[in-house]
């Protein structure tokens, strides 16, 4: 099942990038990376993705700008918004209401992660 | 995982065989690694080649393990090799380990041995190094960034200070000491309208206006000092938000603009209060992220059941705990809104993050 689920996550840092493919690598999920906002949309418009994380502060443009064109195009895919700057404890997830968009504060707990994608894309 | 490919590792002994044994095991396992026989040619090859560990033999032919070390770590010359992890060879624990480990070794492994322990032993080195590296660059950029504004607000010309919502001084820097004539003690905690000219009905005043727009820039009034005199100044009074957008207090930067002068004025302080604003966004920024790789690669090491090495795990423990509580200091810094000082060194004070809220 976990073969049709693909996630993309943007951040402009390798290293962090690099945590997240190592958490999913062995999930069975087909897993994309994107450093910039465009670099995003480019994967996107090949292959919309089931769930995205965004980092907020991109170098060519905000990550809830990225999101909300996600949302335009895919509205089914899982969006989650991270930043260094939110007022959200270690461990925890919010959730806006209006538009279903996660928010997840860096530094983030591994296993919070993991259980959100998991509850998301129903695995 | 075969990064280490490209890592390269310096072994020095005088014992032919060690070299040869040291030399087969870290290239079968995918090392660069160099081998030299004394000292001199040791610190030479250290120089030339930058490897990222250096190891040597406590009995060198011509230079003692301490002289070695202590060349590396002092020397102008060994600049871009002195934070490499240092591995001393000892001979029957015949080394005073804590004496090696203050002068800035990092790990001590006994003779005899055979390849495949020195290259585990090294590789649990170069992740504990690594961690310590990263950990210890986070810590310098908090007190950098700490620093920074503490240097900021408390050099700052005009003087500066923050109320809560009642109108009562949370906090204020030097200069408005000097403007006021009172000390910090007799300021924090009065009702800022004390030294209003006009009094409670100012306080009133402004009250409502920040309560329809958060920023009056250019606003003049007249204050009263400890020695009563009447002084004209120009403020740049803003609301003080928390992450949620609620109203906490204010915070006001003022100048004596002089009672027959009253047309002076310098618009740029609305300027400065953004910065300090965005100072404190760029210092979550700048702290947060590093955290995540360092975050990350501790749980997943100990998540790894391959990491048996209680001692091992117990220090990722001690990472991932200092971490959060870096995390946590960031978090309560962005959000502070009744700031408290206490004295850091005679005539200079700090922001007193446990006390502030």
């Amino acid at each position: 099942m976990k073969d049709n689920k693909s996630l993309l996550f943007v951040d402009d840092e390798e290293e962090i990038l690099e945590i997240l493919v190592d958490l999913f690598t062995d999930e069975g999920y087909q897993l994309h990376t994107a450093t910039s906002a465009v670099q995003a949309k480019n994967i996107i418009d090949k292959h919309p993705v089931d769930f995205i994380l965004s980092d907020l502060r991109l170098p060519d443009g905000s990550g809830s700008e990225l999101l909300n064109h996600i949302q335009e195009k895919h509205p089914k895919t899982v969006r989650v918004l991270t930043s260094g700057y939110m007022d959200l404890q270690f461990g925890r997830v919010a959730v806006d209401r209006k538009n279903g968009t996660f928010y997840v504060s860096k530094p983030w707990d591994l296993m919070t992660l993991k259980q959100l994608v998991s509850d998301q894309l129903g695995q | 995982m075969k990064r280490k490919a490209s890592k390269k590792i310096l072994y020095i002994d005088r014992d032919s065989r060690y070299r040869k044994t040291a030399l087969k095991a870290f290239q079968d396992d995918g090392y660069d690694c160099l081998t030299c026989r004394d000292g001199k040619n040791g610190l030479e090859t250290a120089r030339r080649e930058n490897p990222q560990c250096i190891i040597v033999d406590s009995q060198l032919p011509d230079l003692s393990g301490e002289e070695f070390f202590t060349a590396i770590r002092t020397r102008s010359d060994f600049r871009s090799v002195k934070d490499v992890p240092l591995i001393l060879l000892t001979h029957n624990g015949e080394i005073d380990r804590l004496k090696m480990y203050s002068l800035g070794f990092s790990a001590c492994l006994s003779k005899p041995f055979v390849g495949r322990s020195l290259v585990e032993f090294v590789e649990d080195v170069l992740v504990s190094h690594q961690v310590k590296m990263e950990e210890m660059t986070c810590w310098e950029r908090i007190h950098e960034a700490k620093d920074f504004l503490e240097i900021m607000v408390e050099s700052s010309a005009d003087a500066i200070l923050t109320t809560d919502v009642k109108g009562v001084i949370t906090y204020c820097n030097r200069a408005a000491e000097e403007l006021l004539g009172y000390p910090f003690e007799d300021l924090v905690g009065k009702r800022v309208s004390k030294f209003f000219l006009q009094g409670a009905t100012e306080l009133i005043r402004l009250s409502t206006y920040l309560s329809r727009s958060s920023k009056l820039p250019n606003y003049k009034t007249v204050l009263v000092t400890s020695k009563n005199e009447h002084i004209h100044i120009n403020a740049s009074i803003s609301s003080m938000r928390n992450g949620e957008g609620r109203v906490m207090g204010a915070l006001g930067i003022c100048k004596e603009i002089g009672g027959d002068n009253f047309s002076e004025y310098d618009v740029n302080k609305s300027d400065r209060l953004a910065t300090v604003v965005e100072t404190a966004i760029a210092v979550n920024h700048a702290i947060n992220n590093p955290l995540v790789p360092i975050l990350g690669n501790a749980q997943f090491m100990l998540q790894d059941e391959r990491l048996v090495d209680e001692d091992m795990r117990r220090r990722l423990r001690v990472i991932v705990k200092n971490a959060l509580r870096i995390r946590d200091i960031t978090q309560k810094l962005a959000n502070i809104t009744r700031p408290v000082t206490k004295e850091y060194l005679k005539g200079t004070r700090m922001l007193d993050i446990e006390a502030s809220s």
